[in-house]
């Protein structure tokens, strides 16, 4: 384990670089190595075997070693010896994950998990994306009033609340984040699950801002996660590290994320895949975490594609091969499909890719409680597939995507999906997502 | 040795031979090239098949990063012998990340895809306080001055910088675009922007369209110009 002051000499010292010169070293670097170990991304076997994988792995832990990070405030490159690196993987591998958060019976947990393993993920389902004052303690509610939601990955946040505008850094920020975690346990109380986990923070993502939510009956170790990511490639800053050291000394599960651009520095799936692979292993470098949610996402900010879903797999298996790390994603489709069937084909079809390439929490179930229940549902379903049947199904279900896809316009807000008093879900738009169930049935998904 | 030409320029450019890029620039000065056709027919229009391969998925974003460290030492050479009417460059950008946002992929393109369609671009950073881009803006004499906000929590850094611009007395003086993830034309109008656009692609013709430059037929519609702040700019400008 590196620790983490060591980092403000990694900071300090390394070698100056222009962001520029630091991005195109990153480029060239993962070419030569994704052609050095022959990894190469394969549209009809979404789920990765283990030669890809170990590959992967080997190919992103050079490419740490290869490049660093690059710090943006000091323009210095944070350098890292290949024994540190593999020091950290056999520390990780020794440590498989087993993260308790919530307390008594709103207890969840985040363990490592072989795709093989026949218990389903973790439903971290969060309550995602921008709500609205008057609809954000009903949205909350809609999510963890479902048995099968065991946290809030993330709650939402809110544009304005009132005449202010949550502005980073300043006073409007805290006030609003002080309102959304009043809302937070308004929800709570009235689902009757006062001690659940509620993940990230919202609105609030300043390092001022995020001390400023964390205190009794706000955030503590037991009901929050502290994003401390390195933003894609490869770039962090001296806020990243401040809140993981902020994390270890309260005891705090940091939350580590991974996420890289597909066609953008990293050309395509297996590109991303290794970056994906280098920036958990930078992640945890300095923050110590247990977890590591997955985004690879192209640079039209869309995902839930073929070559995504490959780049996850990818990532993946690699840790599950040679990390503990308990690994997760959002299962969601795209933003035009929210709360629309064809958002939860292409969530069924991240389901049957990530079950089975060793996923253990959804870190985001959809955009309503509903489609948590019903991402649940098809999570435990996945557990009984094979790789090679869950391939089938996912590939049945990305051709009947494919279809839809076209059509994709607007989002359907909550307010029109959910009935704002009784908190349930509209006939229409309930019978069009039951209705996704049973095509799913009919794909091959096998629900008990 | 055979004389250079301006397809070879262009050529050199598109294939990022950086090196033998500025030798043909410096080669065709002394031969006596036209130093305007070097810049458009070569150096420029070499930037724009860098651009096309992109948009066909054959260069990648590290392939645009080198077209524009090409590119640089060409026109700069070549700058010095232009005609002082002649029209190089299609304006000068300041472009960064507003105060919190730490987001850099989304400007870079915005960047790389305004340089290789001939504009100055001047990238300043992330996290950067709304008073430098007005400092920097004037610094490096731009036309246009670029916000990203990526976080429904640093939007409110854009509509800082218009009304410091306001207070300064130089709101007419620059056009301020913005961009991200959470904006939107709704967003852009509301606080009284000169712009936005949807992704990078789409940034060239606002772009374009802000500092009076013809549009190609086949343009990018996912942008919002600010007609009305245009039409009373054009007024403005005539009266200076």
């Amino acid at each position: 384990m590196i620790p983490i002051m060591d980092f403000q000499r990694r900071s300090v010292t390394g070698p100056v670089m222009q962001a520029d010169d630091f991005d195109l070293e990153f480029a060239m670097k993962v070419r030569a190595l994704v052609r050095d170990y022959e990894i190469r991304y394969d549209p009809a076997q979404l789920i990765v075997d283990d030669r890809t994988a170990d590959a992967v792995f080997a190919a992103g832990l050079e490419l740490l070693a290869g490049v660093g990070l690059y710090h943006m405030e000091t323009r210095r490159v944070v350098r890292y010896e290949r024994a540190e690196l593999e020091q950290i993987a056999q520390e990780s591998r020794a440590r498989p994950a087993d993260v308790t958060l919530g307390r008594g019976r709103d207890t969840m947990f985040l363990r490592y998990r072989r795709g093989s393993d026949a218990w389903a993920p973790t439903n971290y389902a969060g309550a995602p994306t921008v709500a609205e004052e008057a609809w954000f303690i009903e949205y909350v509610q809609s999510f963890v009033q479902e048995p099968s939601v065991a946290g809030i990955g993330i709650p939402p946040g809110l544009a304005r609340l009132g005449n202010i505008e949550p502005k980073a850094g300043t006073l409007s920020e805290v006030a609003v984040g002080l309102w959304e975690q009043a809302a937070l346990q308004e929800a709570l109380r009235r689902a009757g699950r006062p001690d659940l986990n509620l993940g990230l923070l919202g609105t609030v993502s300043t390092f001022g801002g995020t001390l400023a939510m964390m205190g009794p009956g706000l955030r503590e170790a037991w009901n929050t996660q502290i994003g401390i990511h390195i933003l894609p490639e490869q770039k962090l800053d001296w806020s990243r590290l401040l809140l993981a050291q902020y994390c270890q000394n309260r005891g705090i599960e940091p939350w580590q994320s991974s996420m890289s651009c597909l066609g953008g520095l990293c050309r395509d799936a297996a590109d991303t895949a290794v970056g994906m692979v280098a920036n958990a292993l930078g992640q945890l470098s300095y923050a110590h975490g247990a977890t590591m949610s997955f985004f690879p996402s192209h640079l039209d900010g869309t995902w839930a594609t073929r070559d995504s879903h490959w780049a996850f797999s990818a990532a993946a298996r690699a840790c599950e091969r040679h990390l503990g790390l308990a690994v997760g994603t959002s299962i969601s489709g795209i933003v035009p499909s929210w709360r629309t069937p064809l958002s939860l084909l292409q969530s069924a079809a991240i389901v049957a890719v990530y079950v089975p390439s060793g996923m253990s929490y959804s870190w985001i179930s959809g955009h309503t409680g509903l489609e948590a229940r019903l991402i649940n549902e098809m999570m435990e379903a996945a557990t009984r597939l094979s790789a090679g049947q869950a391939n089938e199904l996912a590939q049945r279900i990305m051709r009947r995507v494919d279809e839809l896809l076209p059509a994709a316009r607007e989002p359907l807000p909550f307010p029109q999906a959910y009935d704002l008093k009784t908190v349930t879900p509209l006939p229409d738009y309930e019978a069009g997502m039951l209705r996704v169930r049973d095509e799913l049935a009919a794909l091959g998904m096998p629900y008990r | 040795m055979d004389k250079v030409t301006v397809e070879a320029i262009k050529d050199a450019v598109w294939k990022l031979e950086k090196q033998k890029a500025c030798d043909l620039v410096q080669r065709g000065l002394a031969e006596g090239l036209d130093p305007v056709a070097m810049l458009q027919q070569g150096v420029i229009a070499g930037l724009q098949v860098v651009g096309e391969k992109f948009g066909a998925r054959e260069y990648f974003l590290a392939e645009l990063v080198m077209g524009g460290k090409v590119s640089e030492p060409c026109i700069e050479l070549i700058t010095p012998h232009l005609p002082p009417s002649t029209e190089g460059r299609a304006g000068t950008v300041v472009i960064g990340a507003v105060t919190g946002d730490l987001h850099t992929i989304g400007y870079g393109l915005v960047s790389t895809q305004l340089e290789l369609n001939g504009f100055k671009v001047h990238k300043i950073g992330i996290n950067i306080p709304s008073m430098q881009f007005i400092e920097k803006a004037q610094e490096f004499g731009a036309d246009i001055i670029g916000l990203s906000a990526f976080l429904v929590t640093t939007i409110p850094y854009c509509p800082e910088v218009i009304a410091y611009l306001q207070d300064m007395g130089l709101r007419d003086r620059y056009k301020v675009i913005i961009g991200g993830t959470e904006t939107t034309a709704a967003k852009a109008e509301a606080m009284d922007a000169d712009g936005w656009a949807l992704n990078a692609v789409s940034a060239v013709p606002l772009c374009r369209r802000l500092v009076n430059k013809p549009l190609a037929a086949n343009a990018p519609k996912d942008w919002w110009a600010n007609e009305k702040r245009l039409a009373g700019a054009g007024q403005q400008g005539a009266a200076r």
